[in-house]
């Protein structure tokens, strides 16, 4: 799980589109091809993202054949414990108005299961919005009780698919989602949450592949979205930008689909040293999403990199007193703090960032590869770090295939003293995708505590060239080591290791 | 497997249409190295880079101006290795930054191939000079040919003689010849070293520079400290790609949007440049002149004018060389200005053919009148929109005529020493990456263009300045797709990084 995103936010909802006449480009700039679909899709598609953090659900059997989560109650939902689980709401955003409206046409039309879909869909939106997990539960109620009505509901399938994909469970995700496109092969959103799946697992080719039939059945911002966050993760920003762009003009039902465009934008922009132009898509994107966690954790981060270390932990408080399980925003101002040496309240973000993952866990989530990234970061708990690590170890190196899983993964067993491994993890995190500022600077510490010093000077160096502001802590820590690497291995002065 | 997401489209017409005509705007992007006609043919005397920026020395706040001269030098090219020409001047202009004048300039002549050689009997200029054997110092009895220079400082018609029979860094031969640039450590941990025998760079300080670069650094009167010799290209871009038809790992853009993503191929990777470079006390310079910054009032940098000086290096050739069947060429007549680099870029990428010689033989005070034109009316932008169906504008660039015009960099020398490459708070990008440094009259822009460090990435900016400027209404990067030296740069005088070895390179054995 990247820490540097929204643990919570997806890649765009999509909405029923009318889709026309499709010119496609072939990536790589060089071919392209025509597709022609009219088709109306209304589906109602979510998205796991690369930092979701899952919620445990109440209730879940096996309505469709699937195995349903460990420790599910709501065996058997009915209206009345479905419509009771549904969190009570204020209208304040469109999220929260949706839910209230849907909520009330499960009561005119109980026998629909459509409406329970879109009450899942509402209450997974509102899920979104405030990067808490508690909803994901009442969520998956709705869709099951839709799965009760009509068992091969294709959109409640891909509702499953959703939350599963949410919970990090990629497997089941993947699994509702070959139920939904078996039920109905033109189902978008179910392709799009399959990719979803591939991509957090490190299936690249799988998740170009299945969102390519996504695209082909629906090019909208859902379906732009999710091309470009794969092509970014893939190395190609360039296209990722254009391509993320596109999504943003095509827009979506609620601000904060377009927020979360333009908060992947910005993050691209930011990633490769562009500061200013990131700057540029967090100020569009706040004039509808003035409180989007996403865009204000962005916002922090630009502030810090234009040396406004104020402005910048005003930006994380302001994260955390909209989203408080927002694990990114509450590691990013543990960190601020820390650099303001506001030592009582890092404290106290640490506490915050320990309780998030306490509660995610306790709501499904056994994703905990963020904490131990979090412990290595800042040397606290660092067996803990490595018991988190090898238990996703223990797995198999499947569970690591993805970059980032296996970067959090090298740089716990570096903090561990165990070189050998990190090195393994560190050659596997960087063998797929295109560089990475975080990926260059664990690579390179690995390399210097081993003693390769010309690899630690250039990786080093480069992950700075590449993104200065890549970590608020850390990026210090890479010039520092960098620094002391000065004179190493020059002349007579044959140092093997530092 | 290559990866292909099928989009849409109304952005691929106008790609396809225009993809033939990509290359002749972006072809010209290698800084100075292929700047114009004539001084292609003299790779000796041709410019590519000019860096100078404001630092921090034991001398107090220095100015330092590093030229790079003669793309492409082959590490390994043996037995003579390139040298400076011994009858070129290698001046550094210090000049006015509103109209180019030069108000102080300084000449480096170098000098010839018999100098300064212990014996004309060998094949070898480095390795056995009086005995065979690594070069440990700098003229030691195992290097042969030693190349020296002199340093004048030129007032108008005043001359001032500041060192001379200074000794040149000799060339990184390799791990048996100079090993004192090389990594020496043979096995890690028992296994063999990856980068045994290549070039370590990246010192922090005097004392952790090579044995070679240390001794070459020389300290003349008044805090001034110069040095020359090979160093590594410290220019970075992907120009293979460009040439060849625009390779998709560059410029992939469709649209209007991009990014760096690393995927470009740094195409000066492993190649060396011979280097001259000076570090004036900023209280030895010429008064400083008033100007008004590019770009002041906008992005959170102050808009207040400020005063520093402006750059540009030129070389020049005698008038008449005399070729003889019996011995040396000799030459004569008065010095004729060949080459001159002050922005990078601008001769290249956006003064036309017809110019181009033209504008080296010229003064930057007569930019403004026979060249200003090539900025304000930028036919890159034309072309880029041509190719990619953009719509950057082309004409009435005074943003652009604001950088290049007069064509020297313009360095605010009231400003704290700006960050390094390698430093926290470096941004490649400068400004637009929020590196910004401190100054009495308020917030600067910390790179390019206010000067030029090691590291700025200049053809992003500059890529990225066609494409948001001139309204700057929404900064929309642009880059090559190469975000880094392939080289550690120095943080300490002369920056610039170790030659790469002959032997060893990430151009020929990585």
């Amino acid at each position: 799980m990247s820490v540097s995103s929204s643990p919570v936010v997806g890649m765009a909802g999509a909405r029923p589109l009318v889709i026309g006449l499709i010119v496609t480009v072939i990536a790589g700039g060089v071919g392209f091809a025509l597709a022609r679909r009219a088709k109306t899709v209304a589906t109602p598609v979510a998205v796991a993202s690369s930092s979701a953090v899952p919620v445990m659900v109440a209730g879940a059997s096996t309505v469709t054949g699937v195995s349903s989560v460990a420790g599910a109650s709501d065996v058997s939902p009915t209206p009345e414990s479905v419509r009771a689980g549904i969190p009570t709401v204020g209208g304040t955003t469109a999220a929260e108005r949706e839910v209230a409206k849907r909520l009330l046409l499960t009561r005119s039309h109980a026998s629909d299961p459509q409406a329970w879909v879109n009450l899942g869909d509402a209450v997974m939106q509102l899920t979104r919005e405030r990067a808490d997990p508690h909803n994901v539960g009442p969520a998956e109620s709705a869709y099951r009780y839709a799965l009760t009505l009509k068992p091969n509901q294709a959109e409640a399938l891909t509702g499953m698919a959703w939350v599963m994909g949410n919970r990090h469970q990629f497997e089941e995700s993947k699994e509702w989602a070959r139920k939904a496109i078996a039920a109905r092969p033109d189902e978008s959103g179910a392709y799009g949450l399959m990719g979803d799946a591939q991509l957090e697992r490190g299936d690249y080719d799988g998740a170009f592949e299945t969102y390519q039939k996504m695209l082909d059945i629906r090019p909208d911002l859902s379906s732009y979205s999710r091309g470009a966050h794969l092509l970014y993760v893939t190395g190609d920003t360039a296209k990722a930008v254009w391509l993320m762009e596109k999504a943003v003009k095509s827009g979506g039902p609620f601000a904060e689909n377009t927020a979360w465009c333009r908060g992947q934008l910005a993050e691209m922009l930011f990633s490769t040293g562009g500061v200013l132009p990131a700057e540029s898509q967090v100020k569009e994107g706040m004039k509808t999403a003035p409180d989007n966690p996403f865009l204000l954790v962005m916002d922090a981060r630009i502030k810090l990199a234009k040396k406004n270390l104020p402005g910048a932990i005003a930006s994380a408080e302001r994260v955390v007193s909209v989203a408080p399980q927002h694990v990114a925003g509450l590691i990013l101002l543990y960190d601020l703090y820390r650099r303001a040496g506001e030592t009582a309240k890092a404290e106290g973000m640490k506490a915050q960032v320990e309780t998030a993952a306490v509660h995610y866990k306790q709501h499904g989530n056994a994703d905990q590869l963020f904490l131990a990234k979090f412990y290595a970061d800042h040397d606290l708990k660092l067996s803990d770090a490595l018991l988190i690590v090898n238990d996703r170890t223990a797995n198999g190196t499947k569970e690591l295939t993805a970059p980032n899983d296996a970067d959090i993964s090298a740089w716990v067993f570096y903090k561990n003293g165990m070189s050998k491994e990190a090195e393994k993890y560190s050659k596997m995190a960087r063998s797929k995708g295109g560089q990475d500022a975080t990926r260059l600077y664990h690579a390179g510490m690995i390399a210097a505590k081993d003693g390769y010093l010309q690899e630690a000077r250039l990786m080093l160096y480069k992950a700075l060239s590449f993104n200065p502001n890549f970590d608020p802590i850390q990026a210090d820590v890479c010039a520092q080591t960098l620094a002391g690497l000065a004179g190493k291995a020059v002349g007579n002065d044959r140092v093997a290791k530092h | 497997m290559k990866h292909a997401l099928r989009l849409a489209a109304t952005v691929a017409a106008g790609f396809l249409a225009g993809m033939p005509c990509v290359l002749a705007p972006l072809s010209a992007y290698a800084s100075s190295h292929s700047d114009a006609p004539l001084i292609k043919l003299d790779p000796q005397a041709n410019l590519t880079d000019v860096y100078a920026f404001v630092g921090d020395s034991a001398n107090g706040k220095v100015l330092n101006i590093v030229v790079n001269v003669h793309p492409f030098c082959e590490p390994g090219d043996g037995a003579i290795y390139d040298k400076f020409s011994d009858d070129a001047i290698y001046s550094i202009h210090i000049a006015d930054p509103n109209t180019g004048a030069t108000l102080r300039r300084y000449d480096f002549r170098f000098s010839g191939p018999s100098a300064g050689l212990k014996n004309p009997n060998t094949i070898l200029s480095y390795g056995l000079g009086t005995q065979a054997g690594a070069i440990q110092s700098i003229g030691d009895s195992h290097q042969n040919y030693t190349q020296t220079y002199s340093l004048t400082s030129m007032s108008g018609s005043s001359a001032t003689l500041l060192g001379s029979n200074l000794v040149t860094a000799p060339p990184n031969v390799g791990l048996r010849t100079t090993p004192l640039y090389n990594d020496q450590v043979a096995t890690i941990n028992g296994s063999p070293n990856p980068n045994y025998g290549f070039a370590v760079s990246g010192a922090t300080s005097d004392a952790t520079l090579d044995p070679y670069t240390k001794q070459a650094v020389k300290s003349l009167d008044n805090g001034v400290r110069v040095f020359c010799g090979m160093r590594d290209d410290s220019f970075y871009a992907d120009i293979p790609g460009i040439f060849d038809l625009l390779d998709p790992r560059i410029l992939k853009t469709l649209g209007k949007a991009s990014g760096s993503d690393g995927t470009g191929v740094d195409g000066f990777k492993g190649y060396n440049v011979l280097t001259y470079a000076v570090q004036i006390p900023l209280s030895q310079l010429p008064a400083a002149v008033s100007y008004t910054p590019v770009f002041a009032g906008a992005f959170g940098l102050s808009a207040s004018p400020t005063t520093g000086v402006g750059v540009y290096a030129s070389v020049s050739r005698p008038r008449v060389t005399l070729r003889s069947a019996v011995g040396a060429p000799v030459s004569s007549g008065p010095y004729i200005q060949v080459n001159r680099l002050g922005n990078p870029l601008f001769n290249e990428a956006l003064v036309a053919l017809k110019d181009k010689d033209n504008y080296n033989r010229d003064s930057p005070t007569v930019d403004a009148t026979k060249y200003a034109t090539y900025a304000l009316n930028s036919e890159l932008a034309t072309l880029i929109n041509t190719v990619h169906g953009t719509n950057f504008v082309t004409t009435g660039r005074v943003d652009l005529q604001a950088v290049f015009i007069p064509d020297v960099l313009r360095v605010d020398t009231t400003t704290d020493a700006v960050t390094l490459a390698g430093q926290s708070g470096f941004s490649r990008l400068g400004f637009i990456g929020g590196d910004t440094v401190n100054s009495p009259g308020g917030t600067r822009n910390a790179g390019w263009p206010n000067g030029r460090r090691f590291g700025d990435d200049v053809v992003d900016v500059a890529l990225t300045a066609i494409a948001s400027g001139p309204s700057y209404s929404t900064v929309t990067l642009v880059s090559d797709n190469i975000a880094a030296n392939d080289q550690v740069y120095n943080q300490v005088f002369p920056y610039s990084a170790t030659p790469n070895a002959g032997t060893r390179n990430r151009k020929d054995s990585y």
